[in-house]
Parts: structure tokens; C-alpha cells; sequence
């Protein structure tokens, strides 16, 4: 099966400090990928390369063949590490506000999901808890039929229950076409639904392998090989 | 995907300019009333001083008015699109030409409302002032009204309504000309790596500078408005027959540079949107 993403190359820089050096990836499709790396370390620079929200410094990004534009955006769903919504919005304003922009968004899950977690469709955002607004997130953006969903720290500001709610969902809401790109630091949280690890380190690829093998070649968890190989 | 980008942003523009609009309608509610009573021509110590001072108050109201549109189209513009709001913004399945033009239609309309308001508030006030104890005031209007317009056009050299709309366009393009000039400001902000809203006022004032320059080199060079280089060909104000003749070509050549300024800016913004983008 052809790739979902490809990248060569990739640089960014900002004077003299390099986010991002020479940076070659493939994303195949179907797969549930862990982006992980110490702070710092160039994770969120690379997603929003993918996202188009950064401009390469050198390299190239083609996520089905396009450079990140309106095409890419149309097939990537997003979740950020900060709130992204309009804080005087409705919940229920922001899934029309989805559904209007998104061809792949999904309605209906998005509401069932919504009553799940008894968030109120007409709360004002501004309303909620930081952690029930980054739930909401989550649901919005879960709710899309993408090919990548490209999710930056989606657990690391949320509770327990709503951390196995959100990997649950996770889980559930991707078809077998599409990929998952994870960026955390709660590894032992989410290393049981990972098939592949990418690890970054001063913005260069250190490893990209799929879970299984680390297991079986290192006898180790992803969790403890990221420790012995980031060790400080 | 441009008229839902339009929809989405007059839903979230319209309530603070709609708010100074009906602000700026009820002030000129109270200044008809007060205009209109027999307050001011009591003969008592300090009406004159209350007065003026009414007047000052009427007028910082209207500039508070107007400049607090243009910094909410500021504020609108930088929010949502180089802070986290950007994060959605740029990551919708649209052009970075359709979000500009959303923006911008949007900030226009608002703009030009404003304006509008702003002239129908002045004009209630003035007609309060001193045309309204004038019974035959409308009559004479309408009785004069048809010499009046023979006599623009025997002195402009066109229509009323053709000035009118020659006006209009302008206003419109001037006003882009305006917001446009903001917008890059902003765009070009963001190639500091630090301070970017301070580098956004270090744009603005550079682009007004150089396009101060621009328009005093445009009205020089042209004899129509009597410049220098008017001299020098031997036409000035001075060699034309009628009014007519200075300010239809100064109107034409004033929209015609709105509409040049106005096109540079808008791809300057654009290009930034799309070629340049880093968001924090």
C-alpha cells in the first residue's frame, strides 16, 4: 500500500537554532504511530509542518501526493496542544461549524459522543473546564472520517477516566485506511494501542519501528526503552 | 468555501462594531434631543462653555467610534488567525486568498457601515442645529434641488449621481486601502521573532510613511492638483476654467491608486498567509 505521508529532508530552523534537521519519514496508512521525544526535542514543530501551520526552512511534505494546502487539510484532522475553539461558540455551533467545513465529518458520532461524556450541546465553550473543552476538542476532531489524524499531547491535561475514555475513542473512531499520529509523554498510557514508535531526538529521527519489534529484538515495554535511550 | 468562511465571520465580527454603531446612534438620539430644546438659548453664565464642551465630547465620541472599528478589525484579523485561533483557521480545507477575503469583505462592510453612521450623525446634528427652527427648509430644498444639480453638472462636467458614485467607489476602495494596510501590517509582524504586535506597529507606521511619500510624489507630478510639476508644465490650479476640471480627475486618480495600493497590499497579505506562515 502506497504511503499516507512522505517527508525529505526536513528542515526548520529559526536562526540559528534547528527545530527540525534533515528530517526523512514515511507514514504508511492503517497504523497507529506514537511520535515521541524528550521536550524540546522537535515533535510539534515536525506536526505543524505536516499541518502547514509552520513553513519548512528545507525539505518537502506530501501527505497523498499534495503539499500541505486545502487538499491535505481536508484529509488530516488535527487536535492541538492548545485550545483551538472560539470561546464564545456554543458546542453545538462548533459541530455545525464542523460539519460546514469538514466533508468527512461525521455528525451524529459527534453528538452521541458529546451525550457520552453528558457534555451539554449548548453550553458556551468558555463555560466548560479546560478539560472538558479539550474533550470537546477531542470529540470534534475524532469525528471526522480522515486519513491521518494527527493528535499533539491529547491525554496530558485530562483525568484517568477521561484518559482511557479518549484512547477508547481513539481506538473506536479510525478506519483501517487511515493513520494515527501520537505525540505524548505518557507512554505507558497509550503503548498498548501503538503499532509503530517514531522517536525524535534534536530534531532528528533517532528510531522508527514498529512496537512489536522493540519488544521481541530489546525484551523491552516502549515505555522503558524510551528511558534507557533518552536517559539523562 | 468562501461564502462559509463569510457566513462564520460576520457571525463572529458583527456584535462589537454592531455594539459602537448603536452606541454612536444614541448619542446622536441624545444630541437631537438637547439641540432641539430651548436649554441652549437661556441667557445663564457658562452655556457657552457646556456647550463646547458637549461638542468636544460629541467628537471624541465619533473618533472613539471610528478608531475602535479599525482596532477591532485589527484585533479580529491577529486573533484569529496568528494566536491559537489560528490553529483552526489555517488547518480548515480553505485558500489563504479565501480567508483574507472573508476577512476583508466582512471588515469593509463594517467599515463603510460605520462611516455611514458616522456622516448620517454629523449630518442629524448640523440640520438640528440649524435648520430645523427653519419651517421652509425641506420645501426650499426640494424647490432648489433640480438648479442645483443643473448647476453641478454645468460645474463638474457630469451628474450628480455619477459624482456620487465615483464617490462611492473611493470611500470603498479607500477604506480597503485602509484595513488592507493593517492586515499586511499584522502579516509582516510575524517575521520578528519577538514582540510581532510591536513589529506590526513598526510595519504600519513604515507603510505610512512610505505611502505618504508615494501619494505627495502622485500629487506633485500631476498638475491637477496644482503641484510642482504642475508648475513646471504650465498648469495649475489657476490655468482651469472650472472646479469641475481639478477634483473629477483627482477623484479618478485617487481611485485608481486605492486600487493599485490596495492590490499590492492584498498579495503581500496573502502571500504571507500562504508562503510564510509560523505560528507560535
Amino acid at each position: 500500500m502506497e504511503a499516507l505521508a512522505e517527508i525529505r529532508g526536513l528542515t526548520k530552523a529559526y536562526g540559528n537554532t534547528i527545530a527540525v534537521n534533515n528530517l526523512n519519514l514515511i507514514i504508511p496508512r492503517g497504523r497507529i504511530i506514537g511520535l515521541l521525544g524528550p521536550n524540546g526535542s522537535g515533535k510539534t514543530t515536525l506536526i505543524k509542518m505536516i499541518n502547514g501551520l509552520l513553513t519548512p526552512t528545507a525539505g518537502s511534505i506530501l501527505i497523498n501526493g499534495f503539499p500541505p494546502g486545502p487538499e491535505t487539510k481536508a484529509r488530516i484532522a488535527y487536535l492541538p496542544e492548545r485550545t483551538y475553539l472560539q470561546s464564545g461558540m456554543k458546542v453545538c455551533d462548533l459541530v455545525d461549524f464542523f460539519q460546514d467545513f469538514y466533508e468527512d465529518f461525521n455528525r451524529d458520532r459527534a453528538f452521541s459522543m458529546l451525550s457520552s461524556l453528558n457534555i451539554p450541546f449548548t453550553a458556551q465553550l468558555k463555560t466548560l473546564s479546560k478539560g472538558t473543552k479539550e474533550k470537546v476538542q477531542l470529540i470534534l476532531v475524532m469525528s471526522r472520517n480522515a486519513d491521518l489524524f494527527i493528535l499533539d499531547e491529547p491525554i496530558a491535561g485530562v483525568d484517568p477516566a477521561a484518559r482511557d475514555y479518549i484512547l477508547k475513542t481513539i481506538i473506536n473512531n479510525y478506519n483501517e485506511n487511515a493513520s494515527i499520529m501520537l505525540s505524548t509523554h505518557l507512554i505507558s498510557d497509550i503503548e498498548n494501542i501503538l503499532d509503530e514508535v517514531i522517536f525524535i531526538r534534536d530534531g532528528q529521527l533517532l528510531t522508527h519501528m514498529p512496537v512489536d519489534q522493540i519488544r521481541e529484538q530489546y525484551g523491552q515495554s516502549v515505555d522503558a526503552y524510551f528511558r534507557g535511550v533518552f536517559a539523562c | 468555501m468562501l461564502k462559509k468562511l463569510f457566513k462564520y465571520e460576520w457571525v463572529f465580527f458583527w456584535k462589537v462594531p454592531a455594539a459602537i454603531n448603536i452606541f454612536l446612534v444614541i448619542v446622536t438620539i441624545i444630541g437631537i434631543i438637547s439641540l432641539a430644546s430651548p436649554f441652549w438659548e437661556l441667557d445663564i453664565w457658562g452655556i457657552d462653555i457646556l456647550l463646547g464642551l458637549a461638542i468636544f465630547f460629541y467628537i471624541l465620541a465619533i473618533a472613539a467610534c471610528s478608531i475602535g472599528v479599525t482596532i477591532y478589525v485589527a484585533v479580529r484579523y491577529y486573533k484569529n488567525i496568528y494566536t491559537d485561533e489560528g490553529y483552526l483557521t489555517n488547518t480548515l480545507p480553505v485558500t489563504a486568498r479565501q480567508i483574507v477575503l472573508s476577512k476583508l469583505f466582512t471588515s469593509l462592510i463594517w467599515t463603510l457601515l460605520t462611516g455611514f453612521v458616522v456622516s448620517v450623525s454629523v449630518l442629524s446634528l448640523v440640520y438640528t442645529a440649524f435648520y430645523s427652527s427653519d419651517l421652509k427648509f425641506w420645501y426650499d430644498f426640494m424647490r432648489d434641488f433640480p438648479d442645483f444639480l443643473q448647476m453641478f453638472r454645468e460645474e463638474m462636467g457630469i451628474s450628480f449621481s455619477l459624482f456620487l458614485m465615483l464617490l462611492f467607489i473611493q470611500t470603498v476602495l479607500s477604506s480597503a486601502f485602509a484595513i488592507l494596510k493593517i492586515y499586511t501590517a499584522i502579516a509582516l509582524g510575524q517575521l520578528f521573532a519577538k514582540h510581532k504586535v510591536a513589529g506590526a506597529f513598526l510595519w504600519y507606521i513604515g507603510e505610512y510613511v512610505v505611502f505618504q511619500i508615494i501619494n505627495s510624489i502622485i500629487s506633485n507630478a500631476s498638475p491637477l492638483s496644482g503641484g510642482m510639476f504642475g508648475y513646471l508644465f504650465g498648469v495649475s490650479y489657476y490655468s482651469y476654467n472650472s472646479i469641475g476640471e481639478i477634483i473629477l480627475p483627482s477623484t479618478l486618480i485617487s481611485i485608481f491608486t486605492s486600487l493599485i495600493f490596495s492590490a499590492a497590499l492584498y498579495f503581500i497579505a496573502e502571500h504571507m498567509l500562504k508562503n510564510q506562515l509560523n505560528l507560535d
